[in-house]
């Protein structure tokens, strides 16, 4: 068959498009049949959130490409080191042999707001270069920040971003149970049942008539701790702001007042109300620790802030805040495993990104050596946790099942971790739902995830976890319940403004 | 002579290239003057340089007027204004000079003495290709201007240097244009020299502006003389391009330097710049309108779909499309933008197996307005609607600009109303915020397809 024989051409890119997802499949024909008849100088963005599904799909371009007589090659930016946009537009032009396409990864970390300028500012340049097509492989963050920045250049784009977004993905940022430098409450289930139970009757007066307010206001943040930790958000809440809080604000103790404050916004975050949340970090927290001197509260702060960022998408403001601000306090601090988790939470950013094999390299030599020192059992599972993420996405599913059956599952269990053991849950039954064992995914889903996040009052957990039981009932022929679950999902998730509204949205467009 | 449309998909793909703009000769232009309500718009931009076309002369001819023609990027401003410039050509008319910030300068990083520069260079070279010679005392002060000015600073002590070695440019006009050639090349490849070079003219800017505006009359003179025209018409293309900032300070910032310049130009600028409360009041101002599918009350303007239907047409076979209803379709929603009914096109392109149907259209509309909702924040919608359900438009803040400037909201006629982009319409958000009580009824109508 000839190279341009319009028939082959169309039979090799079908034939490519039908081995991905079938979400994917048009996608996939408009974005070969653009890069075969569009002339000239191409800059194309796609939209992917999974590397490994990347890969596949860049492989499948290059199969279709390739046999045109086309050649492609791959750039990552990162892995490239270079210094600056001009040093990128040296190694494209050193690589243009003619017609060519350029896969080019790892934008998503390198081109911060000052490379995207630059980069806009030689985009004639880069098209000058000759017929190539340079296809830049994102994530929605970083395209969002390229349309908002650079109006000008998002208008340049040479079509309508190709989205290949995978549904399962929504998992991906999901928080981790982890709670940065704080103090982890390491005790069982059974132990903390007990104390609620002695907190109480110290509280309620008869033991200690006469308990100074500032033992008691102590006392209560330690209830609304255990109360929130085993999925009693409202009550609480209450403890919180009717009860200690007065108590500080009677003594007058800015700091304890600052410390309930930011379980309140602990509580509010965990429910999706982030912007509250960052209100009352930034306006009731910062300031006092600033004022105070607390180079260790404040870090900590720090970091909560940018959790809410991270859980806002957005993504590079939280890695700033926690390379420049939060890290060099735990060094300053001497606190190794405050300088372990914020490590894992910039592992998680780079994952978002599509950076696994960084991710991975955190999360073995600098999060879990430190953890496995410590014999810290909580932190040492949600690293496992998140490594087996970034084995899922590699697909290396049988080993990520194992690490969270036999290391995470065990663990979450012992300390009564109830939301710990609901994600890592979800977890299992993500790689079940990939495997195709459907029916145990769904039990997973239904009775051992979504009723803790429920309970805890968890919209955010609730509303993805509810989106992939959708996608269960889809696959086993049910759409209507899916249907159903969706619109659910996504009245919760635009009430939130988090970008899972998005992909719910498609999933729906495409029922 | 005509080229006939292409009538393959792949053919259409391989040429649709939507940041070109067209000469009147060319086989694809379309005259909108009608189909903008637009008609005034020439008449308007000629009477600011004292032209009366009726008359085809200028009365008492003007030497300083700098015109900022404003429209919406992609809206067709550079066509329009090469088919304006055609007709301001003449014996006894204007000699024109165009100037492509894009071709011959760094647009993403442009000050006024760069374009000054520019400036110069194509004149000279449109007075040499017209072979019209200038006085030998005002090229003599230009002259000793760069040897006084320019090649005793240390960052082009080596441009003398250089020229010393050519034969042709040791003195005269070879030499100047040999200069501002270096000066051109510099502004728009030479990131560590720029600004120097810039400071250069602007440290004897006075100097320099006397010399130019006496060449430019001494030109000028020479070029009625020759019988090719009564004034120097500089066409300055691209400025509409600069991104962001970069505008106000070419714009606001360099404003006094470019009113010092004696010379009658015509400048292209963003819509979302008329917006701007700096601008110099002797900035002269005119805004090209959008083509309109609707006029303001909602009645169909039959002569927008027209011309939008011609643009289309000019550059695919009728037989591209399945029936007429896919060419109404596309048109209705480019909103009367001719590149953003291009891209539409040429996503229609990129979807369809060989024909372009009714259920193509929708997906190239679902994908188009797929990439608006990535940067639309919640209360735009609102913003949007207001403008859809309002007759008047309702003010300019930072983020009224920005939605123009995206052009999630066009702007139509005069300026004096707002329509959001239909594709936008077809988001949820939009459809949510519209569902809002309305204060006033509607005037748009509904988008009939898409996602």
């Amino acid at each position: 068959v000839a190279v341009n024989d319009a028939f082959a051409f169309d039979h090799r890119r079908v034939t490519a498009a039908l081995a991905l997802d079938s979400a994917h499949f048009s996608e996939m024909q408009r974005l070969t049949k653009l890069l075969r008849h569009g002339g000239g100088f191409q800059f194309l963005i796609l939209e992917f959130n999974d590397e490994a599904y990347r890969n596949q799909l860049a492989d499948a371009v290059d199969a279709v490409l390739n046999s045109e007589g086309i050649p492609s090659q791959r750039i990552n930016l990162v892995k490239a080191g270079y210094a600056d946009v001009l040093a990128f537009e040296a190694d494209v032009r050193s690589r243009v042999k003619g017609n060519c396409a350029l896969h080019i990864f790892g934008g998503d970390a390198w081109l911060d707001a000052a490379r995207i300028e630059s980069f806009n500012i030689r985009r004639e340049a880069f098209a000058k270069i000759g017929p190539v097509k340079l296809l830049f492989w994102l994530t929605t963050h970083k395209i969002a920040q390229l349309a908002t920045l650079a109006p000008d250049f998002w208008s340049w784009r040479g079509s309508a971003v190709f989205s290949f977004q995978r549904a399962v993905a929504i998992a991906t940022d999901a928080p981790q149970p982890s709670r940065g430098m704080q103090a982890v409450d390491a005790r069982t289930l059974r132990e903390r049942g007990q104390r609620i139970v002695e907190l109480r009757g110290m509280l309620n007066g008869d033991a200690v008539p006469a308990m100074p307010d500032t033992a008691r206001g102590l006392l209560l943040d330690e209830l609304a701790d255990l109360l929130q930790s085993l999925g009693e958000p409202d009550e609480a809440l209450r403890i919180l702001k009717e009860e200690a809080l007065p108590v500080h604000e009677k003594l007058g103790d800015a700091r304890a007042r600052a410390v309930t404050m930011v379980k309140v916004a602990d509580i509010l975050q965990a429910r999706g109300e982030l912007d509250e949340a960052l209100r009352i970090l930034k306006e009731d927290a910062l300031p006092v620790y600033k004022k105070l001197g607390d180079v260790r509260e404040r870090a900590v702060t720090m970091g909560q802030i940018a959790d809410i960022l991270q859980a806002r998408g957005e993504l590079s403001e939280a890695l700033r805040i926690r390379k420049e601000e939060v890290l060099p306090a735990c060094e300053k601090l001497g606190e190794v495993k405050g300088r372990a988790v914020t490590m894992g939470k910039i592992a998680d950013i780079l994952q978002a990104w599509g950076e696994l094999d960084e991710a991975l390299r955190i999360l073995k030599e600098e999060s879990l050596p430190v953890y496995e020192k410590l014999g810290d059992a909580r932190e040492r599972a949600v690293t496992m946790g998140q490594i087996a993420d970034i084995l899922q996405a590699r697909g290396e599913l049988d080993e990520a099942l194992r690490l969270l059956k036999e290391e995470v599952s065990p663990t979450f269990e012992k300390l009564g971790d109830v939301y710990g053991r609901a994600v890592t849950m979800g977890k299992i039954a993500d790689i079940l739902q990939a495997r195709g064992e459907l029916d145990e995914a769904l039990r997973l889903r239904k009775d051992e995830e979504l009723p803790v996040y429920e309970k805890l009052g968890d919209v955010r957990e609730r509303l993805v976890a509810e989106a992939k039981l959708g996608q269960l009932y889809v696959l086993k022929g049910e759409p209507d319940r899916a249907r159903e679950l969706w619109h659910k999902a996504l009245a919760d998730a635009q009430r939130l403004r988090i970008s899972e509204a998005a992909i719910i949205e498609d999933l729906l467009k495409g029922l | 002579m005509d080229i006939p449309p292409p009538k393959t998909i792949p053919e259409i793909l391989a040429n649709i290239g939507f940041e070109e703009a067209l000469r009147p000769t060319d086989s694809r232009y379309v005259d909108t003057h009608k189909a903008r309500g637009s008609e005034q718009t020439f008449r308007l931009l000629a009477a600011k340089f004292n032209f009366f076309p009726s008359r085809n002369n200028l009365f008492l001819p003007l030497n300083k007027v700098h015109v900022l023609f404003f429209g919406h990027t992609g809206s067709g401003k550079t066509t329009v204004l090469r088919d304006y410039v055609s007709k301001f050509t003449g014996k006894a008319l204007f000699f024109p000079v165009e100037v492509d910030i894009t071709d011959e300068l760094d647009r993403n990083n442009l000050r006024y003495p760069d374009v000054l520069m520019a400036m110069a260079r194509k004149l000279i070279d449109a007075l040499g290709t017209a072979q019209v010679s200038v006085d030998a005392g005002v090229i003599a002060s230009m002259e000793a201007w760069f040897k006084d000015h320019v090649l005793t600073q240390a960052v082009t002590k080596d441009w003398g240097a250089t020229l010393e070695t050519s034969a042709e440019a040791k003195a005269g006009i070879p030499f100047i244009a040999s200069l501002l050639a270096k000066f051109t090349a510099g502004f728009k490849t030479n990131v560590t020299d720029k600004d120097e070079l810039r400071s250069i003219v602007r440290k004897s800017f006075t100097q320099f502006a006397a010399i130019f505006n006496a060449f430019l009359r001494s030109a000028e003179t020479a070029l009625q003389r020759a019988g090719k025209g009564r004034r120097i018409l500089f066409v300055v293309d691209g400025a509409d391009k600069i991104p962001g900032d970069h505008t106000r300070a070419f714009f606001v910032e360099d404003a006094e330097l470019l009113l010092a310049i004696e010379a009658n130009a015509v400048y292209t600028a963003p819509l979302s710049l008329s917006y701007e409360g700096y601008l110099p009041p002797k900035l002269e101002r005119l805004t090209l309108p959008m083509i309109k599918l609707y006029d303001r009350d909602g009645q169909r303007f039959e002569a927008g779909y027209s011309a939008m239907r011609d643009i289309l047409l000019r550059r695919a076979d009728p037989s591209v499309f399945k029936s007429d209803s896919e060419i109404q379709q596309l048109v209705e929603h480019s909103g009367g933008h001719p590149r953003e009914l291009l891209r539409l096109f040429k996503l229609c392109c990129e979807v369809a197996d060989d024909q372009i149907d009714a259920s193509v259209v929708s997906d190239a509309v679902r994908m188009l307005a797929a990439d608006y909702r990535r940067f639309l924040e919640p209360d735009d919608f609102h913003i949007l609607v207001s403008a859809d359900r309002d007759n008047e438009h309702l003010g300019n803040d930072a983020r009224t600009r920005t939605l123009l400037y995206n052009l999630s909201l066009l702007e139509y006629n005069d300026g004096s109303w707002r329509r959001s982009h239909p594709v936008v319409r077809t988001l949820e958000g939009y459809v949510r915020a519209m569902s809002a009580p309305a204060t006033a009824p509607a005037a748009v109508p509904p988008p009939t397809t898409g996602a």
